[in-house]
């Protein structure tokens, strides 16, 4: 009678332990979950802005180098392929391609003194250096709170409850990390 | 028994361990605002960048931090400058109004690093345009002090515009701005000499009788606590973030 008492005492014990664990874990899964989606849309708002930029960018070089037809079409090959993509995969790949199409765009003025020195194309291309190294900043945020999430996510108990609740796992930003050089023009010679 | 819990305290310690990813910046100076690791800047513009960004920031919790360094030690001065930013915490908290100038010498590299709060007073093209204008020339000439004034003050001109401040309005809160070693010491007086001839007789019985063990303590402790707060007074970040807005120049 008492053992048993015990017992039973014993396994409530860790039940209601295990559940607060559980608890707690589920409410800073929530936290972060709402953290991941808040990187991925600061990412998104940044990858827009690129986007946004990218026309003017190429009439401005356009302008004066009109015979690099190539460049031209990879970069709006590109900018399309990124508009079109949905998941985080997706836009990984998509964004690195657009990246070294672009940095090709801006290392032509290397070739055409005359763009090089146009004053549009230098705030052009400041502008779009600044937002390649905003996106690179974001994606490392992004990566950090996904690890967070990840790592509690994939750990007990709640490796076994996280889908249960609807959890997925947070996906990595990671193409190659040559991808986020951000394109520079060495405006001082 | 006792290997399970030393097991188990061993396993909670790994858990509890925060993850670090290690990228090292330099603690920022007592003046916070000027950091001239590099040594380029004279000792008047070190007075005028203080004076001014001090009155700024007290004004309007704007940061204007200048910095210098040798070397990026291999490493691109953007996620450099986005890491130092926010190592420091640049900026008030909640508006992010911090501003950067770092330089490189050695890399020949420079960065005007925006807080989310000032992009809009100072967009990428802009703070690019304003490193053509005044840094450029003068760091090729070799003057990096009249180049990072020329900057700085250009900087500070936009903030203060961005705060619908005059240039005037500033130079009258220059008070606000006391140089850390105008602290006078308290003054000498018989009470004090009273103390030391007490304490100094103490340690004469505590080397006599205790072998200085009190004494050496009491050093001990004392050269710790001075060591704990060396980084106290002084100037320091509001914990203001970037997200990596702003450009770079090489020269």
């Amino acid at each position: 009678m008492k053992k048993g008492l015990i017992v039973l005492i014993v396994i409530g014990v860790i039940i209601a332990s295990l559940a607060g664990m559980v608890i707690s874990r589920y409410n800073q899964l929530v936290v972060l979950d709402e953290e991941v989606s808040m990187s991925l849309s600061q990412i998104d708002n940044q990858l827009q802005r690129r986007n946004d930029l990218i026309p003017n960018l190429v009439e401005t070089v356009k302008a004066f180098a009109t015979q690099e037809r190539e460049i031209f079409e990879n970069v709006s090959n590109a900018r399309a392929a990124m508009m079109s993509a949905g998941t985080v995969e997706e836009k990984d790949a998509a964004n690195a391609e657009l990246t070294g199409s672009l940095s090709r765009l801006i290392a032509i003025s290397e070739n055409y003194p005359d763009l090089k020195s146009d004053e549009n194309f230098r705030q052009l291309s400041d502008e779009l250096a600044g937002t390649e190294n905003r996106i690179a900043t974001a994606r490392m945020d992004y990566n950090n709170v996904a690890r967070d999430f990840n790592s509690i996510a994939k750990r007990f108990p709640m490796n076994i409850f996280a889908g249960m609740f609807g959890f997925d796992d947070a996906v990595y930003f990671e193409a190659s990390e040559g991808a986020d050089q951000v394109p520079t023009v060495d405006f001082g010679n | 028994m006792k290997k399970s819990i030393t097991a188990i305290l061993m396993l909670i310690v790994i858990l509890v361990m925060p993850v670090t990813f290690a990228a090292t910046y330099p603690n920022h100076t007592r003046d916070f605002y000027v950091n001239d690791f590099a040594d380029v800047l004279s000792s008047d513009t070190e007075q005028m960048i203080m004076e001014t960004s001090v009155a700024l920031s007290e004004a309007t919790g704007a940061q204007i931090v200048v910095v210098t360094i040798d070397s990026l030690d291999g490493q691109d001065i953007e996620s450099y400058s986005t890491g130092l930013f926010r190592e420091w915490g640049i900026g008030e908290e909640k508006k992010n109004n911090g501003l950067l100038l770092l330089v490189a010498i050695e890399d020949r590299r420079s960065r005007i690093e925006v807080g989310y709060g000032l992009e809009g007073a100072l967009n990428d093209a802009k703070t690019g345009r304003i490193q053509d204008e005044y840094l450029i020339a003068n760091f090729q000439a070799g003057d990096y002090d009249a180049g990072i004034t020329g900057t700085y003050l250009r900087l500070a001109e936009e903030v203060y515009a961005e705060y619908d401040l005059s240039v005037e309005d500033l130079q009258s809160s220059k008070a606000y701005y006391n140089p850390v070693e105008t602290k006078s010491d308290s003054e000498f007086t018989i009470f004090h000499l009273l103390i030391g001839i007490v304490v100094f007789i103490l340690m004469i019985l505590d080397l006599i009788f205790n072998r200085g063990r009190l004494t050496r303590l009491a050093l001990y402790a004392l050269a710790r606590g001075s060591k704990g707060s060396s980084r106290g007074g002084g100037f320091g970040g509001g914990g203001g973030s970037s997200g990596g807005g702003g450009s770079s120049r090489s020269w």
